[in-house]
């Protein structure tokens, strides 16, 4: 076993043996991300950064608390325009006072939409010259700002005292594409969108709920659609269903990895409209390969060391050469008996895929004895990553337990 | 009050050790999303940074760093610039104590770093020099106004994708990648194991737009009226860019602007990143 310069320079460790203090790993719990078998590499992966054997730890005792799934809350919509359709006018419904609108050229398209030019049609009346807006924003006005719209960009409120209801927007252009982006930030009509799991590996299913809500009531809507896209361009369209509380379900075989060199995700994409109303929403998940996996076993090194260390070894099944990266947060029993979090480890070393590969968590005295705890001691949070593309391959809630 | 006894401590650890009298102090300026040459003059601005540096006990002993903020945070042109950059700095002037300012997504850059120790050799050391960072007005659960700026027509967006038109750290920084960074890759947000270091955020929490008030011009009228119209997308705690409720993600508040800038003024997105209102010599005595 070689060791890394860091853990040398820990004085304190006098010897090192190995015993099988502790058998294995806990069985993987409902919420675990696990594969049963290693998957074959797709392709070659991109280059690591690093070369050598390293290990690093810190003191935390932070509370933590069970990972809860992204959920996005849309009280927007997207839509696409020629010039020609924006000469004629455009429809914008509206649910609340003052939605604020977004015009964006599309690339290529020469001339920008300045709130001056718009004809605003409501109720009856026309209003001109940025009469009806408010909070207007010019193409100058956003230009080299932050957040990096694409140029010719303009924005505006409707005037929140013409309140809700059909309106009509044209401008005098003949040509180009438009993007107009209507947000409405009062209005009580919103569609939620999650993903049961924020992390899958392929061929597992995505399971994701959305769910159109009137004033806190969940709703039906007219039509539902979806898409899920890749890093890579693939996109796979989504079929939802009703479900008996009104919400609505899809789920779908997680396709293969996309081959990235980093932790780039998928969206998920919802659209839905009820009557006139449209909601537009979008989610994130990550989709990776399970090129490598624990194997369920783990041995802690009993260590002639002062103070108190918890150093563990977890077997690693891997189906190619690769740097795997491996985090965990120790707890340890307080003095009321209590388990409490002490601090986190990680480790990373390359992998030649070897039956007996394993990878070491070292939490040893100088970030365990401040804590002042004892065993039994877990180990949490414990997460398995290639660092070629730090694709997420196993995670467990509790991983470990010390006799 | 939490960050005052943090650093009494930190004085007292020092000063046990014996290492307070050769402690080497630096700061080192971390700009936000944008591909930088020339970050001083052209994101910081030579006042700031020369006000801030006031308080080393050697003024030499400060860095700006330019990198390409508008990749991913992982990559080389990223945090790997900046690792490179720091390594640099703190090997060149014998640096021990590090104080890091970042602004909006180099908070999320340096977390990278201190979240994946593992990633790169380079990483443990510049951790372990770091003293805490000051975290100006950090990206740390990403904005509703990234993910304004992708939306649009999704398959025009994977087309995007594929020719690499959109900025990536823009992507990076929606509301849902964010929370999945900060759930998997990213320490220090609530229910998540701490960060190494201290992250002290400064909370910007409104933009000031009146013709005829002079603080409207700090950092630019201009820019400040741009943030005034993307503040319709935000919560009504926000400095046009970020809300509160992403600017206090990660780590612990060091102060909101309204309690501790001249004349009470927030900051916007724009100006918390500039000489406005006394920040920089906030954060030069906090040196």
């Amino acid at each position: 076993m070689k060791r890394s310069k860091l853990f040398l320079g820990i004085s304190l460790i006098c010897a090192i043996g190995i015993t099988n203090a502790s058998a294995g790993m806990l069985a993987a719990g409902p919420n675990d991300l696990v594969s049963n078998r290693v998957a074959k590499a797709a392709g070659t992966n991109p280059p690591v950064v690093e070369a050598n054997e390293l290990h690093y730890a810190w003191r935390s005792d932070a509370k933590q608390a069970a990972l809860v799934p992204f959920e996005s809350v849309s009280r927007e919509y997207w839509a696409d325009y020629s010039g020609a359709q924006l000469s004629a006018g455009i429809a914008i419904h509206t649910t609340a006072p003052g939605a604020v609108v977004r015009i964006s050229p599309a690339q290529g398209t020469p001339v920008a939409i300045e709130p001056e030019m718009l004809q605003v049609q409501h109720a009856g009346q026309v209003y001109a010259n940025a009469t009806g807006l408010t909070s207007v924003a010019s193409a100058e006005d956003l230009a080299g700002g932050i957040p990096n719209f694409p140029d010719g960009t303009t924005a505006f409120r409707l005037s929140a005292e013409l309140g809700p209801g059909d309106f009509r927007l044209s401008a005098p252009v003949s040509s180009g594409q438009y993007l107009v982006h209507v947000y409405e930030p009062d209005s009580e009509l919103q569609l939620k969108l999650s993903a049961a799991s924020d992390a899958l590996l392929s061929g597992q299913t995505l399971q994701l709920s959305a769910q159109f809500e009137t004033a806190g009531r969940t709703a039906a809507v007219d039509s539902i659609s979806g898409v899920l896209t890749a890093p890579d361009g693939r996109s796979f369209d989504l079929t939802y269903r009703q479900l008996r509380d009104g919400s609505y379900s899809a789920s779908v075989e997680v396709p293969e990895a996309a081959q990235t060199d980093g932790p780039v995700l998928w969206e998920v994409h919802t659209f839905t409209s009820a009557g006139q109303v449209q909601r537009d929403a979008k989610t994130a998940v990550a989709i990776a390969s399970a090129t490598a996996r624990l194997s369920g076993t783990a041995e802690r090194l009993a260590l002639r060391a002062r103070g108190t260390n918890v150093v563990v070894q977890f077997g690693v099944d891997a189906n190619l050469s690769a740097r795997l990266q491996l985090t965990g947060t120790l707890w340890g029993t307080n003095a009321k008996g209590a388990l409490v979090p002490v601090a986190v480890a990680q480790t990373a070393k390359s992998m030649a895929g070897s039956a007996d590969d394993y990878l070491e968590l070292r939490f040893l005295t100088g970030v365990v004895d401040p804590a002042g705890v004892r065993a039994p001691f877990e180990i949490r949070d414990l997460r398995l990553q290639d660092q070629a593309d730090m694709g997420l391959m196993e995670r467990r809630e509790r991983a470990w337990v010390s006799n | 009050m939490i960050r005052t006894l943090t650093a009494l401590l930190c004085v007292l650890v020092l000063g046990a050790g014996g290492l307070s009298a050769s402690a080497a102090t630096g700061v080192a300026f971390v700009h936000g999303t944008g591909k930088q040459t020339d970050a001083l003059n052209d994101y910081w601005k030579s006042d700031f940074v020369n006000s801030v540096r006031q308080g080393l006990p050697n003024q030499s002993n400060y860095t700006v760093v330019n990198c390409d903020f508008e990749q991913y945070m992982w990559k080389a042109d990223a945090a790997g610039c900046l690792a490179g950059q720091l390594t640099s700095f703190i090997s060149a002037r014998g640096i021990t104590d590090l104080v890091v300012i970042t602004h909006s997504n180099g908070g999320n850059v340096v977390r990278w770093i201190m979240s994946n120790p593992t990633y790169d050799s380079r990483y443990p050391n510049i951790v372990s020099k770091i003293r805490w960072v000051n975290a100006l007005a950090p990206s740390s659960k990403g904005t509703p106004l990234a993910a304004a700026v992708m939306a649009g027509n999704v398959f025009e967006q994977s087309l995007g994708w594929l020719l690499g038109y959109k900025s990536d750290a823009v992507r990076m920084q929606q509301e849902s990648w964010m929370a999945y960074y900060n759930a998997n890759y990213l320490y220090g947000t609530s229910g998540r194991p701490a960060l190494a270091k201290g992250f002290w955020s400064v909370v910007g929490t409104d933009v000031e737009t009146a013709i005829w008030d002079g603080d409207s011009y700090c950092g630019g009228y201009g820019l400040n009226l741009g943030l005034e119209i993307t503040q319709a997308w935000l919560d009504s705690c926000s400095d046009g860019f970020l809300n509160c409720s992403s600017q206090t993600g990660a780590g612990n508040v060091w102060f909101y602007d309204t309690s501790q800038m001249a004349g009470g003024e927030p900051l916007s997105h724009n100006q918390s990143r500039r000489a406005c209102f006394g920040l920089d010599v906030i954060l030069r005595n906090d040196i």
